[in-house]
């Protein structure tokens, strides 16, 4: 069941076309992965789902409502969630605050205990957020993501700037995200052999257009994308 | 009976064992003897301390607690002297009425002028800000002329009597400051203002809430300045001067900010430089000082007074856990 769809989205900066005309369609429940070289509008376009930038065209349907227009934190409470490239944490409060602060009505601290635990933060969840190391900060990340109880979270560069064995530990935390608590998860990554393995479809971006879609199997074998990264 | 309930009672035992509680109901108590010394010149600084006091408070409130940089605080604390002196004497409303009507259109004004430059980055709201409050400055001005206007003499109540309304009126606007900076409000307010964007994305509605807290710290900052006109019994156009719309801001660096007690101490010092010192000084030679200090202050001890006295006690701790 189509969760999300993104139908001919344009965004321009001034003279530069970052986004023309994309289309997507996302099901729930399945991992997707959004590649492309730098530049090519990957990031641009979850600004433009998650409401932080607005659409010069085009409209996008979050479980049938649009929410073109909408306000950031309207579409979260809509049930879409979030991450940054470089990963942002309120930095005077708590690692346990960071998420109680975002919970919806109803939420207790009980379960951002257990989400914090669940997310390698247990021994971390009284000090103060900056204290954080920055893999740690990505970690948190995820969990104040999930406890905002989406029905899709979308990954901006989650394992860039970590070492191996972190993102091993990162891409099994996303993989929980999508297989133990049911959610729509899409990454934007450039760690494409982790992509590919955690993706169930994979869209390609250059130069703000969507060039290629499919399983991550057909994607290697592309030539669009080939071209698109090596020119060739 | 809400009185009666256990975990409000609770509550109220926490808020009061704790430091700031205890400063405010101290400070109170002893603003509220020292007039009856029957110095009238202290009771006109202490007064001056009390209107600031409030008015500091209310700056620090709306800077430390959503990260809105304002220069133009002194709009609302202005606005209501104005508007208390002229609904008493134009409209012949009572004096409690003239306060409550000048307080509520001080916060609207000012709480509008909030909304609407709140979109501004930090440092180009606080310009917004300062340039409604110069406007306001010509305004005046030209409405009122140098000579500004007086309250009549026929409804000024004693000066005595308008002073110990000052005291409880820092003592409730001291506490209500307090309790909206421990409120369950405080987290989402520091959220905001550590990273508006993240905010937003998570579900925090950051436009009302930036909005609602300009709304009541104005709100505070127009009552400071009802009383501040009251007690003077006048207002004029340099109400709205530079030296007013920059001193909480200095009262609250050198006190300490994101604390009601740095707020009090803050303005106690430099109120004791702009009103008790320059009695022996001339007042160039106060203000110097008061350069200096928040030149020192600045330069050693980021967070102020407070900050400075928090870090000893905490390396006096240390020294006492290290010797056991």
């Amino acid at each position: 069941m189509t969760t999300l769809s993104v139908k001919s989205v344009a965004k321009q900066f001034g003279n530069l076309v970052a986004l023309d005309g994309v289309s997507i369609e996302v099901s729930e429940k399945q991992m997707y992965g959004l590649i492309g070289p730098n530049g090519s509008g990957k990031t641009t376009l979850l600004n433009v789902i998650s409401g932080v930038l607005k659409p010069d065209g085009g409209d996008i349907f979050l479980a049938g409502v649009s929410i073109k227009g909408k306000t950031s934190h309207n579409i979260a409470r809509l049930g879409l969630a979030r991450t940054f490239q470089t990963p942002r944490v309120f930095q005077h409060l708590s690692v346990l605050e960071n998420l109680t602060v975002v919970q919806h009505e109803g939420g207790d601290a009980h379960e951002a205990r257990e989400l914090l635990s669940e997310f390698g933060l247990k021994s971390e969840m009284d000090k103060p957020a900056e204290n954080l190391g920055y893999g740690e900060k990505k970690q948190l990340d995820l969990a104040r993501a999930l406890i905002l109880k989406p029905s899709i979270i979308m990954l901006d560069e989650p394992m860039a700037g970590l070492d191996f064995p972190m993102i091993k530990t990162m891409s099994g935390y996303i993989e929980k995200l999508c297989r133990s608590y049911g959610k729509t998860v899409i990454i934007v990554e450039h760690h494409l052999e982790e992509l590919m393995s955690l993706s169930d479809h994979i869209f390609v971006f250059d130069h703000g257009k969507k060039i290629e879609e499919g399983p991550p199997e057909t994607i290697r074998d592309s030539k669009a994308v080939h071209l698109a990264y090596f020119g060739r | 009976m809400a009185l009666g309930n256990p975990v409000l009672i609770k509550r109220i035992e926490t808020i009061l064992r704790q430091p700031i509680p205890i400063l405010i109901i101290v400070v109170t108590a002893a603003l509220a003897i020292v007039p009856f010394t029957g110095a009238p010149y202290l009771q006109y600084a202490l007064a001056y301390f009390i209107a600031f006091a409030i008015y500091t408070a209310s700056w620090d409130m709306l800077y430390s607690y959503s990260g809105q940089f304002t220069f133009g605080h002194i709009l609302p604390f202005g606005l209501g002297a104005f508007f208390t002196i002229i609904l008493t004497n134009d409209y012949g409303f009572p004096l409690f009425l003239s306060f409550v009507i000048g307080a509520a259109i001080a916060s609207a004004v000012s709480g509008s002028v909030g909304a609407s430059t709140q979109r501004l980055k930090p440092g180009y709201q606080g310009l917004a800000t300062f340039l409604f409050s110069q406007v306001l400055y010509n305004v005046m001005l030209f409405i009122f002329g140098e000579e500004g206007i007086s309250l009549s003499a026929s409804v000024s109540p004693s000066p005595f009597i308008l002073y110990e309304i000052g005291v409880c009126l820092f003592l409730s606007s001291m506490f209500a400051i307090f309790l909206v900076e421990h409120s369950r409000l405080r987290s989402k307010l520091l959220a905001i203002r550590d990273d508006s964007i993240l905010a937003e994305s998570t579900g925090i509605n950051v436009t009302y809430y930036k909005t609602v807290l300009f709304y009541v710290s104005t709100l505070f900052a127009g009552i400071a300045g009802c009383f501040f006109g009251l007690y003077i019994s006048h207002a004029d156009y340099t109400i709205f001067s530079v030296t007013n719309t920059f001193l909480p801001i200095g009262m609250a660096v050198i006190g300490g900010l994101g604390s009601v007690a740095g707020s009090i101490l803050g303005t106690g010092l430099v109120s004791l430089l702009s009103t008790i010192l320059p009695i022996s000084l001339s007042l160039s030679v106060s203000y110097l000082i008061y350069g200096l200090l928040l030149i020192v202050i600045l330069r050693f001890s980021a967070g102020g007074i407070v900050g400075f006295t928090t870090s000893v006690a905490n390396r006096l701790r240390r020294l006492g856990s290290k010797k056991i």
